[in-house]
């Protein structure tokens, strides 16, 4: 569905994108994980056909480039910063944006309901976008990106600055997409998130991959040991084990135990790890 | 392409007719200008301190050469020298109030001793300068009198006078010509406040959608067209086609409400079709140009504004051209306005032929496609990067 092959971006004597290589299936979410400036927006820029690679090659269903606009036609984007007409109502952008990605007739006021329907703002469709919640507007810029129903879909950082009750919504329409044969390509700051919804997830900083594996390998591989933290009456001990349930039985048996406390290791733990504490610009 | 490029001319369309600040500026001010200066105008027409004229020295002898030098000299005059035709035609396109034409024998007429053989003027007066026909004649005549004062003999006008009395005497002979075929003159003030009031119509579209460029590039909605399945072509063909639908059509409500309210006939309406379908092209050229002028909404409106009121003053689109000084009435062939405005008059009242609205509607054409591209060259499509 989507290929990159060693993709390389620069801006002047800036590296942005580093010799990039990877695919994703049908079906599949891939997670692109990484600090701010890491590159991930650059290649999702790229993959959309925004900006054009100084090497390398994107390839999109079918073998085409994403600088063929009829390529562009699989690809449904939604951009990290709101992309919808303010004084327009949600039907009125859907229809917009569908009409340029050739949607006619019965089948655009379909998709258009559809779409309106999965992010759930059908009752607001007639609404100006300008009255609607910052969530809202969220759910409409994904609602964009699907509307013309394409197999590929960008979505960078869906999720900022939306409400827990609308992110989870929006999670579980993610995962109704993938099982719906979608390529849906992730970007986010949230780890707890790509740990939910990805099959895969490429760390990459400095425009390059440090790690690209299932979120469990990549936690086996890079998140180290657990941590079992016990408190007793005379003060608390931290264990390292790859058996934490074996520690804690232990711990048990030996008595004296006021409270036990389990960190699995986690995707935070392992993206700290590659990337480094450094705070980033 | 077609479907797309009239998605994308909808969607600017709705935008424009959403935003009610800017549909006031540019519906509803134009309106109140149209009428605001039709009033004044209908007052006004014809009043100028300074007339250019054009001089026509047919006779080619000394008094008349003299002669014409004794209005070039009158400060009420700004005189040039051309062969009659183009004389003619200066007046036809409103480049010169009136042209002024010594007749074969002018000179040795005015040396005549005769009161009664008087030399002959053939004077053509902007139809819309009815006024300034008189104040000509009346200056032309003191200085006949001055010229000839010089020629008549005391003992022979004494006997003139005798045999046949002044009443109704004049020291030259006038022959007004029609300047134009059909109607001499505008028959109102909105006959000319029209076409100025259109003009900020269409300044004001050309400034909206101007900056709506930048708009959509500073609010992402430019990135996400790029995405789309369609090409940059298309993208700015929307919007030229936008512009030129909102250009066009206000032009057509003014003339419509002109015409039904306001007794504004137009002399040719294919010319005046043709004439609004121009200005809309000049106009979506100077668009896209103004969208070049700045990265930010503010400076592309500032900048935008400023070339704009600069087209507009030179051009006569504030005062209209006949109110200003000769030196500036040359310098306003360089604004569209100016082609723009007289585009319209042509084709309204003044009367032209389709050979003499060429240049005005080749002037339009030009400017619209140099404009456009350079625009369309200049134009940034740079989005950011992580």
């Amino acid at each position: 569905m989507l290929h990159l092959s060693n993709v390389v971006k620069r801006y002047s004597s800036i590296v942005a994108v580093d010799d990039l290589s990877f695919e994703a299936s049908p079906g599949e979410i891939f997670g692109f994980l990484g600090p701010n400036g890491a590159g991930k927006t650059t290649t999702i820029s790229m993959i959309a056909g925004l900006l054009t690679p100084d090497s390398g090659s994107i390839k999109l269903n079918g073998g085409a480039g994403p600088d063929q606009p009829h390529a562009r036609r699989d690809v449904g984007v939604a951009p990290q910063s709101l992309a919808i007409y303010e004084e327009l109502t949600g039907s009125e952008n859907l229809t917009f944006f569908g009409k340029l990605a050739g949607l006619r007739g019965s089948t655009l006021r379909q998709r258009v309901a559809w779409s309106l329907d999965f992010v759930a703002l059908n009752d607001r469709r007639a609404d100006r976008v300008k009255t609607y919640s910052g969530g809202m507007k969220r759910r409409l810029n994904l609602a964009v990106a699907l509307v013309h129903d394409p197999p590929l879909l960008l979505l960078d950082e869906p999720t900022v600055g939306v409400d827990p009750q609308s992110r989870n919504a929006m999670f579980e329409r993610i995962l109704e997409l993938k099982t719906c044969g979608k390529t849906v390509i992730y970007t986010t700051h949230y780890m707890e998130e790509a740990q939910r919804l990805c099959d895969r997830v490429g760390i990459i900083d400095h425009g390059k991959f440090l790690a690209m594996d299932t979120v469990d390998n990549l936690i086996e591989q890079h998140g180290g040991k657990s941590v079992v933290t016990a408190t007793r009456a005379d003060g608390e001990v931290r264990i390292e084990s790859t058996d934490p349930l074996d520690e804690c039985i232990k711990l048990q048996q030996a008595g004296g135990i006021v409270s036990l406390r389990v960190d699995r290791p986690d995707l935070e733990r392992v993206f700290l790890k590659l990337t480094g504490r450094a705070l980033r610009d | 392409m077609g479907r797309e490029v009239l998605a994308l001319a909808g969607k600017d369309m709705r935008l424009l007719l959403r935003d009610k600040g800017g549909a006031f500026v540019t519906f509803i001010v134009p309106f109140a200008y149209c009428v605001f200066f039709g009033v004044i105008l209908a007052t006004q027409i014809g009043r100028t301190q300074e007339m250019r004229i054009v001089v026509v020295d047919e006779d080619q002898t000394p008094r008349s050469a003299e002669f014409a030098d004794r209005l070039a000299r009158a400060e009420a005059f700004a005189v040039t020298h051309a062969a009659r035709a183009d004389a003619i035609d200066a007046v036809r396109r409103g480049n010169s109030v009136a042209y002024v034409v010594l007749t074969k024998g002018f000179g040795e007429r005015l040396s005549q001793a005769r009161l009664h053989d008087r030399p002959r003027i053939e004077v053509g007066v902007d139809p819309a300068r009815k006024v300034e026909a008189a104040m000509i004649e009346g200056m032309l005549t003191k200085y006949a009198i001055e010229s000839r004062a010089e020629s008549l003999v005391v003992g022979n006008t004494d006997r003139e006078i005798r045999e046949r009395p002044l009443r109704d005497w004049k020291p030259i002979e006038f022959v007004l010509a029609k300047v134009v075929g059909g109607q001499e003159s505008p028959k109102s003030g909105f006959h000319v406040s029209f076409p100025l009031g259109i003009i900020w119509g269409v300044l004001g579209c050309c400034s909206s959608f101007g900056s709506s460029l930048v708009i959509e590039r500073t609010r992402g909605t430019l990135s996400r067209l790029r995405m789309a399945p369609i090409g940059r072509t298309s993208i700015l063909a929307g919007k030229a086609l936008a512009c030129f639908i909102s250009t066009f059509s206000l032009a057509v409500a003014l003339f419509v409400v002109a015409w039904l309210f306001f007794g504004v006939v137009p002399n040719a309406i294919g010319h005046l079709a043709i004439s609004l379908v121009l200005v809309a092209v000049a106009f979506v050229g100077i668009m896209m140009f103004i969208s070049i002028l700045g990265k930010t909404e503010r400076s592309v409106s500032g900048l935008g504004w400023g070339v704009l009121l600069a087209m507009a003053m030179l051009g006569g689109g504030m005062v209209p051209r006949m109110f200003m000084p000769a030196w500036m009435q040359s310098l306003s062939n360089i604004s569209p306005v100016k082609w723009a405005i007289l585009s319209m008059e042509g084709a309204v009242w003044r009367d032209f032929s389709t050979s003499e609205m060429l240049l005005p509607w080749g002037v339009l054409l030009g400017v619209g496609i140099v404009f456009f591209a350079i625009g369309a060259k200049g134009f940034s499509w740079q989005t950011e990067g992580s």
